[in-house]
């Protein structure tokens, strides 16, 4: 009796612990936190250098997770290019081409830093979150979570992500592709206090096989900020 | 006072620029070495430069001021036909790009000046693009930027959910930068060295443009219908004189009226169909009756479809199906009743924007052939590279043989500038 009471009172204990930490989608929505503003609507500057030194600068204007408007701002010849994403709709606009160009889903992951890594960053819409393990590195303990792709549309199709146990902070990412390629892996880093909470502000990708090819994406100048429903309006790209 | 009204317009804009909130001049300095492969002389070698200056003013975030303009300079020469050069070489051409003062409400924008619209969904042929002229001989692998020449619009957009109407009005027609009739009239004035005198612009408001577009997208569909009525951009040809071995003829720009739709839609996530159809009424098109030139008016229905495929590794592509069909046949017309072509474009992407094209475009029936290959190099953050070639053949009847002295291969720069 006495035997049984314990085995009893321990799965009670286990499965309390577990439940905790298997509410692997809360984890992912308090570190989306600590990436951005979260699913409100407020702009943000983005700024990506490469290993050769190649500098762009993108302005972005997210109302929602179904509607953002990143214009690019440096270098002078890509000045003026908009990418629109609204819902799973995607447009692209340049200053050559002059109209709105409907363009591909998969057109976000053009290059080493995708159109998703700037203006959808909110991995807890996009993807259901599975805790795989508890880590500890150092002293430090972390979650392991696999994030699959809610749909098809989302910018990539699995996602390995290191959360810090104690405050919900993103530490790591490897991020792979609908058929289960491995891309790139990502750091989390420069946490400062942005509106009132300490927030990721320097995000270091690497090319998975290619580990020279590396892009440091800086964010800053976040601020809440109610846009015009018109701004998202895809023939209001050419003004 | 009206002839100078782009002077005009500037010397009124450009002192705004002093008084503005937000001031920045840009633009870019390109040049390009060409050599015309099928020129067996050898004496169409030469080079191209174009330079563009804009500054901007924003007065507010609401009130816009652009002001650009452009230069260009060609040591080539402009006929490429197989007469004899005959056409001007070393051109030198200043012009104002887009000038034009634009003022963004939360519903609705109005942009008055000299500006670009571009219509339509689809690329390779651009048949919705039936707004500005440009220049056909800047056409072959430049930019749409340098192609497009800036038209005078009072331009009003209203945005309504997923959608826009735009009324657009012009009071100056301009016209296309055409290749030289030789290349067309080759084939039914044999033997003859042709003389074109050019049309000029009317005065403004003394010929009026209008048109609009109504734009919506719905379950992920794109579509839009839009209706322009002006004076044709391309030219019919009047006779003049002639001699048994000289003929002069004379630019005409009849009215047409164009109405089309366009639609773009993304299917099974990873693919992008376009299509534009296009249909302009009483389009002048020349023949031969036995002596005697003539154009008659025609009605004209161009469609295209394409098809984007995704991305395999780091390879894409493009298909694309155009047709253009005139509503009767001409003996002895500048072009057939009927041509159909086919593009197919593949890209290999070296990452950082650095891309290789190479496309090949059929004509059926009057069967002609195209390959054209440019790879695209942003060597640094101000700097362009671009190394190409083309060459064009076929029956002698294709359109595409027509512009066989066309083929050449290239070596260009851009370098971009912002102060």
């Amino acid at each position: 009796m006495q035997l049984s009471r314990r085995i009893l009172f321990s799965f009670f204990i286990t499965a309390n612990l577990f439940a905790a930490e298997m509410d692997a989608n809360e984890i992912v929505k308090k570190a989306d936190l600590r990436r951005g503003l979260g699913n409100v609507s407020h702009s943000f500057n983005v700024t990506i250098t490469n290993q050769d030194n190649k500098r762009e600068v993108y302005h972005v204007a997210f109302k929602d997770v179904n509607a953002s408007l990143t214009e690019q701002t440096e270098p002078e010849r890509a000045r003026g290019r908009k990418i629109l994403m609204k819902d799973y709709d995607i447009w692209l606009f340049t200053q050559n081409i002059k109209k709105p160009l409907r363009i591909s889903l998969e057109q976000k992951l053009t290059g080493e830093v995708a159109n998703g890594d700037i203006a959808r960053t909110n991995y807890s819409e996009d993807y259901d979150a599975f805790l795989l393990s508890v880590e500890k590195k150092g002293n430090a303990e972390f979650y392991k979570l696999d994030l699959k792709a809610k749909n098809k549309k989302v910018t990539y199709g699995r996602i390995e992500y290191w959360v810090s146990k104690k405050d919900y902070v993103p530490m790591e990412a490897t991020f792979f592709a609908l058929s289960g390629k491995p891309l790139k892996s990502a750091q989390f880093q420069d946490f400062k206090l942005v509106q009132g909470m300490s927030r990721a502000t320097k995000m270091v990708i690497r090319d998975y096989l290619q580990k020279d090819k590396m892009s440091t994406m800086v964010f800053s100048d976040h601020k809440p900020e109610k846009f015009d429903e018109s701004l998202f309006n895809k023939d209001r790209l050419e003004f | 006072m009206i002839k100078h009204f782009p002077l005009l317009l500037s010397t009124i804009l450009l002192p705004t620029a002093a008084s503005a909130v937000d001031y920045s001049v840009r633009g870019y300095l390109s040049a390009k070495a060409g050599h015309y492969t099928n020129n067996k002389t050898n004496e169409n070698s030469g080079q191209n430069h174009r330079a563009q200056f804009e500054q901007e003013s924003r007065i507010s975030p609401e009130l816009i001021f652009v002001n650009q303009v452009r230069w260009s300079y060609s040591s080539l020469y402009t006929d490429l036909s197989t007469t004899p050069p005959t056409d001007q070489k070393d051109t030198h051409k200043i012009y104002l790009g887009d000038n034009y003062v634009k003022y963004k409400a939360s519903s609705w924008v109005l942009q008055t000046g000299y500006q670009e619209v571009a219509w339509g969904e689809a690329f390779g042929f651009n048949y919705a693009d039936i707004v500005n002229p440009k220049d056909m001989k800047a056409t072959f692998y430049s930019d749409y930027s340098d192609s497009r020449l800036p038209l005078f619009l009072v331009n009003y957009k209203y945005f309504f959910t997923d959608g826009s109407l735009q009324l657009i009005y012009s009071p100056e027609s301009k016209f296309s930068d055409t290749l030289p009739v030789n290349l067309f009239a080759k084939n039914v004035l044999p033997q003859t060295a042709i003389t074109t005198l050019k049309e000029h612009s009317p005065d403004f408001f003394k010929e009026k443009e209008y048109g609009g577009k109504l734009s919506k997208s719905f379950l992920g569909i794109d579509a839009s219908a839009f209706y322009f009525n002006y004076l044709d951009r391309d030219a019919s040809y009047d006779l003049r004189n002639a001699s048994l071995t000289s003929v002069t003829l004379a630019e005409n720009h009849s009215r047409v009226n164009t109405t089309g739709i366009s639609l773009a839609s993304t299917l099974f996530d990873n693919y992008v169909f376009r299509a534009d159809v296009v249909y302009t009424k009483n389009k002048r098109i020349n023949s031969i009756d036995g002596f005697t030139l003539i154009s008659t008016p025609v009605n004209l229905m161009n469609y295209l479809v394409s098809i984007d495929t995704p991305t395999y590794n780091k390879f894409s592509a493009v298909f694309i199906f155009a047709s253009s069909q005139l509503s009767e046949e001409l003996p002895q017309a500048f072009r057939e009743k009927s041509e159909s072509f086919s593009i197919a474009k593949l890209s290999y992407d070296f990452g950082e924007e650095k891309i290789f094209d190479l496309s090949y475009t059929h004509q059926f029936t009057n069967t002609g052939h195209g390959v054209q290959s440019l790879l695209t190099w942003p060597v640094t953050n101000s700097l362009d590279l671009r190394v190409g070639a083309e060459i064009y053949w076929g029956d002698e009847t294709s359109q595409l043989y027509k512009i066989k002295n066309v083929s050449n291969v290239f070596f260009g720069i851009k370098n971009y500038f912002q102060l």
